[in-house]
């Protein structure tokens, strides 16, 4: 385990935790996927990919593991946050509960609907909000 | 006076493990009733009236804890605000969700009023307190069933 993996918060461990025990759940083809959830939870370098995994992992394992997706949804809706930039710089921060509960398969469509929704909300925002993946304060 | 002290430390445990039992299953009550009104969906029916037998379950439960407090001549913590304060159980959001996020946030609920009364059995045993650990290996035994029924209707089958 690398020492960016040792130090990493508890939500991430705990995560991770997770992850792990969805192995023995799951059938060699799924491990792929899980691995590189592990991953990018663990490392914490690019929370855009550990979104965009995680949501791809729900779409090919939730019907079959609702609870660790749950958990799963439950810590990274409190630990993580959609940032937009506004046309007049304002920064505004969008929880994650409600947007996760969508069955968005990756964080480029997510995305796409925030940005369409910010949109509809204020005309005067262009069509593609400038939109990233932060770590709640 | 050493064996006095000890043993008076040991009643403390076995009360203290009781009042959070009680608070927890005072939570998990208030969380059972919160998805018996706002359940949605498709097993609206089936998950409705499922809630409505657990929370009645935990009501004539959380009287047996808190006489069995009044029985070791503890006073029973009441009032919701103290309850919230003794209970480490989380709340469920307030918007529209899906049966299935109810289920699995009461699954959560139940882990942690299960981690709760194993904490309270220990106590009970090592005062040798045989009527608080029967009440509570009662419980245990409870939400053990109920977590079994709760993860059965998540399996997707």
């Amino acid at each position: 385990m690398s020492s960016s993996a040792l130090s990493a918060p508890c939500w991430r461990h705990q995560a991770a935790r997770i992850v792990e025990e969805l192995f023995p759940a799951t059938g060699p083809g799924a491990w792929d996927i899980l691995l590189d959830l592990r991953t990018a939870l663990l490392e914490g370098t690019s929370w855009e990919g550990a979104l965009d995994q995680f949501l791809r992992c729900r779409v090919a394992l939730e019907a079959d593991h609702y609870l660790p997706f749950f958990r799963l949804r439950r810590l990274i809706a409190c630990s993580l946050q959609l940032e937009a930039t506004l046309e007049n710089n304002e920064v505004r921060r969008e929880n994650l509960a409600s947007l996760l509960q969508r069955r968005h398969a990756t964080l480029e469509s997510l995305k796409q609907a925030v940005s369409r929704e910010l949109f509809e909300q204020d005309l005067r925002q262009g069509h593609a909000v400038p939109l990233r993946v932060v770590e709640a304060v | 006076m050493t064996t006095q002290t000890a043993t008076s430390k040991k009643t403390n445990a076995v009360a203290d493990g009781l009042k959070t039992l009680l608070a927890d299953s005072y939570a998990l009550m208030a969380q059972t009733h919160h998805a018996h009104w706002n359940v949605e969906g498709p097993n609206f029916f089936q998950l409705h009236t499922a809630f409505q037998t657990q929370y009645e379950e935990l009501f004539i439960a959380i009287d047996e804890i808190a006489e069995r407090l009044r029985a070791l001549d503890v006073l029973a913590p009441g009032g919701l605000q103290t309850l919230a304060n003794g209970s480490q159980i989380t709340e469920m959001g307030t918007g529209s969700m899906p049966g299935k996020d109810f289920v699995a946030h009461l699954i959560e609920c139940h882990e942690a009023v299960l981690g709760t009364a194993h904490q309270a059995r220990k106590a009970a045993g090592e005062s040798d307190d045989l009527e608080t650990q029967d009440l509570v290996i009662k419980r245990i035994q409870t939400h053990e069933k109920t977590l079994w029924m709760l993860r059965s209707f998540l399996k997707n089958l």
